[in-house]
């Protein structure tokens, strides 16, 4: 009775043989994918972007006016790039996208609220680059509402209330805004964080199909089951083992560099966020199987694997929501994996959940795994006797 | 001649070859329809909060009230419990909270400061930021209308109270992409880079497919005439692939466009040629049709977030502002954006006109050399 641990060795060894003699597949499972990731991570690990560029029409050149743009100047998260005469130098800045946005002082700022009226701050900001305009919009918004509490303080006072009292009632409700788990809404934790997974389940799909498609392009597959007995499920198991150690491990070491080198620590279970990535390259390994299964070849399944990993963060619902989805795209949402284990990394590591409310995530994950297998190994047993779908590039 | 003759039998060659046509036309209009789906309605809304009322008094009922009235919320639970709260952010059935604190209604009948809390999760910034303005806005019109009868009753006119209020407002003007839309932010940006990965990828299929043959099938073999038709028969494919997302997809999916369309007819043409040489000059690099299918797909992601339209180019550290210039899909994003949803002239995307034709030089130099080399050999 032939030893199955024998077997397995020999078909890892196979595998092993053909990445040698390949290295821009080893690559695909090596060095690439970490570049990737440390590109990635790269672009957003200042955190929060500053000192975004703006423009400043200042039609009124009065004390006031000059208070604000001092303020502005002032607030890290801007830089004053132009003064310019008229709005239209201004708005031409924005098209050549030297500034983001311009702020608007009129012509009649002062002398409106020196007759007790209400003056008006206009901000023109680029919605096309939303992140700069939604960041340029708070800041702005912020020093025109400091500005203005100052100066109705000041009028206050001067009809005659006592300076303690004008800051305390100058708005009857205060609110105290608090933003829970990313406090400093920090992108690299938001966006990168769930941008390196991301990157990851597009090569271990793909390391995947290459791997177990090139059996059937090469019509190599007699010696590959040969080498394992003869069993396929043997066979596909030796074969995806060095590419889930390989992407484990990187899984694994991005989850390390976010929470112990980066500083932003697990909140809640770290074994769950551990096992569910490795869960997730699983799920993607075997999900890739079965598309060179159901592709019947490994170019269709390259195809395949294309179209599900490459829009798949896009519909994981971490930048735009899934709540907000059409129902469509929801159900789509909720067939990626990465989806899922995005919903366990966000409870886990940013708002330390309990354990117990990521272990539905973890079946989910589980049960990919299980119906990928379950569709994929017996298609490919089928294929493999199968000389006509051998050879089809 | 030779040009005319390669440009003929690249597209013949190109168009005939079923996994090349998956990529270089069917894929684009696949994604043109997948892509934009998730974002199609544009805003968030209805997003799931509690209202934690420690006060049970007429104000915080009317608060309440205010928050259940706004379209950005939906209040699931008024409860009395703030561990209840915290238990539905957890378990994500809700992604805000407002939380009334004791004795809001006395003080403000007493006229001292008085404050309530909103609590956001900042785990999804876009849910955050919903949560956090539509209870600002339904706290502030609370506070609005306290404030302006308290200014009447010390004898100002209703419209003098609203100035006195707020001296200052704040108004935002956003530009071009005037509803805010976060698909109409996402989907141009990415729509062109959809062009230039088809293109990238089916010109590396169809390199390393000649590459098992020694290049003996490919249409362009001798001469630079040739190899310029060559690329030219590319740039068309992707130019219609243009032509389809600007024209067809905008309009279709209602999205800013046609700000300036003479000027984007031009830009895209050279965007076209400059992305068709750096695929032949990528593609030169694949020994086996199907490796261009494995190795650049996951280009897309890093490429898109270097370009500069989501996250700024100023936030870059300085390696990777030097390996953003590199890329085709920076200057061919920033610049289309520029033409096709700013309005932009030719004259203000100048920069972007130089960069692509700087690229482009450099491709074609350094892909007809390896042309040569390999396709002689």
């Amino acid at each position: 009775m032939p030893r199955p641990s024998a077997a397995f060795k020999r078909s890892i060894l196979r595998e092993w043989r053909y990445l040698r003699a390949h290295p821009l597949i080893l690559a695909l499972a090596s060095w690439l994918p970490l570049l990737a990731c440390a590109i990635m991570w790269g672009i957003f690990s200042a955190g929060m972007p500053r000192q975004l560029a703006i423009a400043v029409v200042d039609q009124d050149q009065s004390v006031l006016s000059h208070q604000l743009t001092r303020m502005l100047a002032a607030s890290p998260g801007l830089r004053i790039a132009l003064h310019a005469a008229t709005v239209d130098e201004a708005l031409a800045a924005v098209r050549g996208r030297s500034v983001a946005g311009a702020v608007v002082v009129p012509s009649d700022f002062t002398r409106s609220i020196k007759h007790g009226g209400q003056a008006t701050v206009l901000l023109y900001h680029d919605a096309q680059f939303a992140t700069h305009s939604g960041l340029i919009a708070r800041d702005v918004r912020g020093v025109v509402g400091t500005l203005s509490a100052g100066v109705k303080i000041a009028t206050l006072e001067k009809r005659g209330e006592s300076r303690l009292a004008a800051v305390a009632r100058f708005e009857p409700i205060q609110l105290k805004l608090t933003t829970l788990f990313n406090a400093q809404l920090d992108y690299e934790s938001f966006l990168a964080g769930a941008l390196l997974p991301a990157l990851l389940q597009i090569f271990a799909m793909t390391a995947a199909v290459w791997a177990v498609g090139r059996e059937l392009r090469d019509a190599t597959v007699p010696d590959w089951l040969q080498q394992a007995d003869g069993s396929l499920l043997l066979a596909v198991s030796a074969k995806l083992a060095p590419y889930m150690a390989a992407y484990t491990v990187l899984a694994w070491l991005d989850l390390l560099w976010f929470t112990q080198l980066r500083g932003f620590e697990i909140a809640g279970s770290g074994w769950t966020l551990y096992l569910g990535s490795a869960l997730m390259v699983a799920a993607y390994l075997l999900l890739g199987t079965m598309a060179v299964a159901l592709g019947r070849g490994m170019r269709t399944g390259l195809s395949i694997a294309g179209f599900y990993t490459a829009p798949a963060f896009a519909y994981a619902g971490q930048g735009f929501p899934i709540l907000a989805m059409p129902a469509a795209a929801r159900l789509w949402a909720n067939a990626l994996p990465l989806t899922h284990y995005l919903q366990l990394q966000n409870q886990q590591w940013m708002m330390g959940a309990p354990a117990a409310y990521s272990l539905p995530h973890l079946a989910v994950l589980a049960l990919f795994c299980v119906v990928a297998a379950l569709i994929g190994v017996p298609l490919m047993a089928g294929l493999a006797h199968d000389e006509s779908a051998w050879g089809a590039r | 001649m030779n040009f005319w003759r390669a440009y003929g039998a690249t597209l013949k060659a190109a168009l005939s070859d079923f996994g090349a046509l998956l990529l270089l036309v069917v894929a684009g209009i696949a994604y043109s329809f997948f892509y934009p789906l998730p974002y199609q309605p544009e805003q968030v809304q209805q997003v799931p909060v509690m209202v934690v009322d420690l006060d049970h008094s007429s104000a915080s009922r009317q608060l309440t009230r205010f928050a259940l009235a706004h379209p950005q919320l939906r209040v699931q639970q008024v409860t009395g419990e703030l561990a209840e709260a915290q238990d539905a952010l957890w378990r994500g059935a809700i992604d805000g909270v407002l939380i009334i604190p004791r004795d809001l209604r006395k003080n403000l009948l007493a006229g001292r400061p008085a404050s309530v809390q909103l609590v956001g999760n900042g785990a999804y910034f876009l849910l955050n930021r919903t949560v956090l303005s539509g209870l600002a806005e339904a706290a502030g019109t609370l506070s609005a209308g306290i404030d302006i009868r308290r200014l009447e009753a010390k004898g100002q006119s209703g419209a003098q109270a609203a100035q006195t209020r707020a001296p200052l407002q704040f108004l935002s003007r956003p530009l071009f992409n005037v509803s805010e839309g976060y698909g109409s932010y996402v989907v141009p940006a990415v729509s062109i880079l959809i062009v230039q990965q088809t293109l990238l990828i089916g010109m590396g299929l169809l390199f390393g497919t000649w590459a098992e043959n020694g290049y003996g099938s490919a249409p362009a073999t001798r001469g630079f005439g040739a190899y310029l038709g060559m690329l030219a028969a590319f740039a068309s494919i992707a130019f219609v692939n243009c032509l389809y997302f600007f024209g067809f997809v905008f309009w279709f999916q209602d999205y800013p466009r046609g700000g300036n369309l003479g000027g984007m007819l031009l830009f895209a043409a050279l965007f076209c040629c400059m992305v068709a040489a750096c695929g032949a000059l990528v593609g030169s690099f694949f020994k086996e049709r199907e490796q261009a299918l494995a190795v650049l797909l996951f280009t897309a992601l890093p490429m898109l977030f270097l370009t500069g339209f989501s996250w700024p180019p100023e936030a870059l550290p300085w390696p990777l502002s030097w390996l953003r210039l590199a890329l085709p899909s920076t200057p061919g994003i920033q610049g289309l954006l520029a033409l096709n949803q700013m309005g932009a002239s030719l004259h203000e995307v100048r920069t972007e006109l130089a960069h692509c034709t700087a690229l482009l030089a450099i491709a074609l130099t350094l892909g007809y050399a390896r042309w040569r080399v390999l396709a002689r050999g």
